[in-house]
This record gives structure tokens, sequence and C-alpha cells, in this order.
């Protein structure tokens, strides 16, 4: 049985997140759609199927304090599934406040949600407007946007062009990979909103370095940090580094993600986690011709360049077996 | 849509109900198997006859059953809690709009029935059939059980497991210590231990004497299903791609426990399972749909029959031990006669 796509939307109290999921509603895509709430809003929802759930975050007893999930959504997915081809796709509008970590981590953590679902994309709406606000005073927002593959940059009736060209370099600066698009009243194109598979690892995307990195004095200290190494490494030992510093520093560790190349095989290594929790895979081989470089971003709060980067080349293998 | 006979296997007889099967249950005479299905439905088979009825009972999908001698309590995603008679005569207990009954519970003598809505309980006279909701819980019901005497009602929540005892409106309820997401919950047939499996991948085992719970681990996946055997020292659990069976009589040492392991499936997990009310014999469903019979005595199992699905959901054993009923996520469902 494929799995359904789950597609969450997120943003500020504001941002415009209900008119974006009525528009995806409105759209004739001849999809049906399950839609889950956080509460009904002052916005009607045009939707037969809508579930309100309050935000229940679990801790793992796992001794780690951010490894939480989403009770509610376990609860209210694991019974949706029950409607047996009843839709195609599930809506998710979160409160203003949401970590979207927590969710990430439920599709990853709990086997019944990720085996009936699969979380098609976190799409952050940011409003243009107010966003330098919501920035200066809530680390939220920024979290939001590090977590988003797509960013809807919405109200841009309402800003002139030095001010948008500001959020979205802050928005780059601190997630180089997530597709922006600006728009007014949220009217996104709904092919950009769907189908974006942007968790599947095999889709992992790598930016563009040079916009990523220096911090600025509004990020409460998240930063974005992009290496590159182009020695192979050593399988064992890259994995016991990142088990390490997940384990110690995966709190203040929003995101990782990695395509690296290894010793002793030329399919890369690919790496991807969201606070302590790790996902890893084999990609595509290189080509005899590629450059065998590796590559890795770490997105987080007081994160230490250097020590990502000694940590990272201390996992080189031994010359002779590459 | 109606069950029929097997044309292999004497005694079995499946259907293919075409819903998902959210749970079920045999009324207390053995008369009659019910299938709460996730259109909504209520499918009930009458054992003497061969005869199926499916009765319309919620709006949206049945998420949970219990079985009592007035008729079978369903819950569902419309917040409706209905007892319908074996005939498939329904009678709405209450509404509440746009929350969701996630779990009933009743005992052998439906003195008083039990659902949970959201963070609250609600309770029914056994004979008025009046609605209590009582006191609202720290969090979100994740599961609910009464022991067959119906002399304790227990509902799992976060951080912990309140039982009330006996189950009446306006009880205060005891809470027992229990960190973490707490979901599936059983009570051993004499009412005196209770199991609550957690979202992390482990059960813990309460006494309800000594008011004390000890946690087992080692699963590598979370456990979807409980069940105490009839003498109540054994606890069998899914979470495994085999049976796992817990020894939890008081003689044993708790830091010396090991578990019974056998039967293993490399196909699957198991993901329903329900002891035999007389015999030291155990059903389990597997991820796949295979449903076998654990026999610990001689540590084997065998095979009893395959579902066409991808989890059997949900097994159940009449009182006598004579019929075991089950389905799964598929539609597939089966109540099988084991004298043949």
């Amino acid at each position: 049985m494929p799995s359904i796509p789950v597609t969450v939307l997120t943003g500020f109290l504001g941002a415009g997140k209900t008119t974006l999921l009525n528009r995806v509603l409105s759209e004739n895509h001849g999809r049906r759609f399950a839609v889950i709430v956080n509460e009904f809003g002052e916005i009607g929802i045009d939707n037969e199927l809508i579930v309100s759930s309050d935000e229940e975050i679990h801790l793992m007893n796992n001794g780690c304090v951010c490894c939480s999930v989403r009770g509610d959504l376990i609860r209210v997915l694991g019974g949706l599934a029950r409607r047996l081809g009843a839709f195609d796709g599930v809506l998710l509008e979160t409160t203003g406040l949401a970590d979207p970590a927590a969710i990430i981590q439920t599709f990853a953590m709990d086997e019944d949600t990720g085996e009936a679902f699969a979380l098609d994309s976190v799409t952050t709406v940011v409003d243009a407007v107010h966003f330098p606000r919501h920035v200066a005073e809530n680390r939220q927002a920024l979290e939001q946007a590090v977590y988003a593959d797509l960013v809807v940059l919405n109200k841009t009736d309402l800003v002139d062009a030095d001010e948008l060209a500001g959020i979205e370099a802050t928005i780059r600066r601190l997630n180089d990979t997530a597709e922006i698009v600006r728009a007014v009243r949220c009217d996104v194109p709904i092919d950009k909103l769907l189908d974006r598979k942007a968790f599947d690892i095999g889709r992992l995307l790598f930016g563009h370095p040079a916009l990523a990195g220096q911090a600025h004095e509004h990020d409460h200290g998240i930063a974005s940090v992009s290496l590159a190494i182009d020695a192979p490494l050593d399988p064992e030992k890259l994995g016991e580094f990142l088990s390490g510093l997940l384990r110690e520093r995966g709190q203040d560790i929003y995101r990782c993600k990695g395509i690296m190349a290894v010793a002793g095989t030329t399919q890369r290594f690919i790496f991807q986690g969201v606070h302590m929790y790790l996902e890893t895979a084999w990609g595509a081989p290189f080509k005899p011709d590629e450059a065998r470089t590796s590559r890795a971003v770490f997105i987080g709060r007081g994160l230490d360049r250097q020590a990502l980067e000694k940590g990272l080349a201390a996992c080189a293998a031994k010359e002779g077996n590459a | 849509m109606s069950f029929s006979p097997d044309p292999q296997l004497p005694g079995l007889v499946t259907a293919s109900l075409d819903a998902y099967v959210s749970a079920c249950a045999l009324s207390p005479d053995g008369g009659t198997a019910a299938f709460a299905l996730g259109d909504g439905t209520l499918a009930l088979f009458d054992v003497a006859s061969g005869g199926t009825t499916r009765a319309p009972v919620h709006a949206g999908a049945a998420l949970c059953l219990a079985a009592a001698p007035q008729g079978f309590l369903t819950g569902g995603d419309d917040g409706k809690a209905v007892l319908t008679r074996p005939d498939g005569e329904s009678l709405e207990l209450a509404s509440f709009p746009g929350q969701w009954i996630e779990h009933a519970a009743a005992g052998r003598d439906g003195a008083v029935l039990a659902v949970s809505r959201g963070k609250a309980v609600v309770l029914f006279d056994g004979e008025s059939l009046t609605p209590s909701v009582l006191p609202e819980l720290p969090a979100t019901v994740g599961g609910l059980a009464m022991p067959p005497d119906g002399r304790a009602l227990a509902a799992a929540h976060y951080d912990g497991v309140t039982v009330y005892a006996p189950p009446r409106p306006g009880a205060p309820g005891n809470a027992f210590d229990g960190p973490g997401a707490n979901l599936t919950l059983a009570f051993s047939p004499d009412g005196g231990k209770m199991a609550c499996a957690t979202q992390d991948k482990s059960v813990r085992v309460y006494d309800l004497e000594q008011a004390a719970g000890y946690l087992l681990e080692g699963y590598p996946a979370k456990v979807r299903c409980l069940s105490f055997s009839q003498d109540g020292n054994t606890l069998w659990t899914g979470g495994e791609q085999a049976f796992v069976g817990w020894p939890v009589n008081a003689a044993v040492d708790p830091a010396a426990r090991e578990a019974l392991v056998f039967g293993a499936f490399e196909h699957g997990l198991l993901g329903a399972v329900a002891a035999h009310p007389a015999l030291p014999l155990v059903a389990g469903g597997f991820d796949g749909g295979v449903v076998f019979l654990g026999m610990p005595e001689r540590k084997a199992a065998a095979p009893l029959l395959v579902l066409e699905n991808r989890r059997v959901v949900c097994l159940a054993w009449s009182a006598d031990g004579r019929r075991l009923i089950g389905g799964g996520d598929g539609g597939a469902a089966f109540c099988l006669d084991v004298t043949g």
C-alpha cells in the first residue's frame, strides 16, 4: 500500500496558513484531502474531512530531552488511516508557535505513522510585513524557516523590494535549500506545494554554501555551517563521529545532512538528521571522472564551526584504503 | 461482504468486509461475533445461523469496540458512543461533536460501560445507560481497560495510568506512575495485575495490590498488543517477530525475569495477541496476515490461517474458548471454531 503524503503548513499567527490551506482545497485538482487543524479559527475551512487536534508533545524515554514526538498526530493519523481510500493526502495546519522538529520526528520515530504516511513537505508561510519583528522577538520564527523545504513569502505587495530581499537573505543564511516563493494572499501554484517528497533521503538537496554561514545579530545564535572535504572518509569513524556529535549536541543541532565519499566503495553515503534522530542511506555511486567531494551541512544554535571541521577531518580514511 | 465457509479448513468462516477492521469482540454468550469497521459500520456474524448483518453505527470510522450483555459498545470519530444489539438495532448513548471516541471498555456483567473522549472518561450506568463524564485527566487517554469482573477501570495517559476502582460517577481515580506516553492497556483475568504498552517500545506491569510498576524492555518495535494468560502468570505481548511471554507472577524476582520467546516469524511483527481463556494456548496475528496458535508448553507455534491483509489488527476468543475471531487493516476477517 503506498503511503499517504502529508503536507505540513506552518508559520506565525496571521501569516496566512489558513488562506493557503483554503487555496489548496478550493483548487480543482481532483484530490481529496483530510485536514488536521489545531483549532477551528476565524476563517472557515471548506472541506468534508476535518479534524481538530490539540498539540501534545510527548518526550521519548530514551534519555534524550530533544527526542519528542507529537502524540496527537500519532493518534489522529492512526485514526484517519482506518478510512481506507477516503482521502489521497493530508494537510496539517500547525499552531503559530509549533516546533516542526517534533512533527518531523514523529514520522521518523513512530513506525506506525511512518509506515502509513510520508512527510511530503514542511511549508512555512512567512509574513513579509511582520517577519523582521517576529524574528527579533521569537526564535520560533527562524526555526520554522530552518525546517522548511518551501517558504511562501506572503504579503509581498505590502513591503518594498529591499525589505523582501533582506527577508530572503535571512532565510537563505539559515536554510539555503528551501525554495522561496513570493506570494500575495498565498497565491502559490498548487503544483509547488504538493508531491515535493522533500524528506525522502534519496532526494537530499544542497544549496550554495557561499550564501550560508555568516552569523547575524538577530539570528538568536542560529547558524548554518557548510563543510566540504576532499579526502575519502572512513565510514566507521564517520558513523561514530555523527552519533557522538548528535548525542552530545543534538539538542542544539536542528538539522544536519550530508552526502559523503567513503573509502572502499564508490557509493555515496547519505545522512540526514533532526536533533538526535539520524537517518542514513547509500546513494548513487560517484561516476569515475567525478570529484569525490563530501559535503555536509549542520544548522543549529551556537555551533562551533572549527570543532565540526576538525571532527569531520579526523574521519578521513587512512591512505591506501581509498 | 458476508461470511462464508472456507473450502479448506473445517470450522473456518471468512469475509472480506471492505473496510479497516478497528476491533473485534464476541458477545458474552458467544453467539455473535462483532467487527467495528473503518467505514462506520458494525459487522455482526451470527454464529448459529451463519448470517451477517451490517449495522450503520457511525458517520465516520468506528474506532473501538467492547462487548457487554446489553450489546456491543462502539465509539467513532463522529464523537458518538453507540450500543448495538446482536440483531443490529442500535441506540446512541452519547454524542460529543468534534471529538473522537477512541477507546471502549466493559466488564463481563455490564454493570458499567466506559468510553474515552479526549482527556475524559465517560461512564454509562449498566441499567439506565445514563452517561457521566469523569473529571478530565492530565492528557488524552491512550488506552482503556476493565478486568472481567468490572470492578476497576484503567485509563492510560501521558505520564501515568489512572485507575478507578470501583468505576463510578465522580470517582477521583488513583494515579499510577508511568513516565512517557502510555497506550494499550490490559488487565489480568483476576484483575490483580495491569499491563500498559508505551510509545517507547516497552511495557510496564503493575500489581494493583502493591501499586508498584516495573518495566519490560528490549523490543525492536512499539508494542501494539497485550494479553494475560488465564492464570495471570504470563503476559503475552507483541512488538517482536515472535511470541513473547513474560513471567509476571509474584514469585519471580523482577530483576531476573526472562521472557519466553518462541514461534519466530521472520516476515513480520506480532501485532495482535489473545491468550486462550481456559487452555495454555495463545493466538497471535503477525504483520503480513498470518495467524498462529502458540503452544507455550512446547515452545512452538502452528499457522492457523492467512488473512489477505498487511496487518492483523485484532484477535479475540469467545468466553468458552471455542471460537477465535480476528480482522485486519485490509478488511479481511474470520471466525474459527477450533473444535472443527
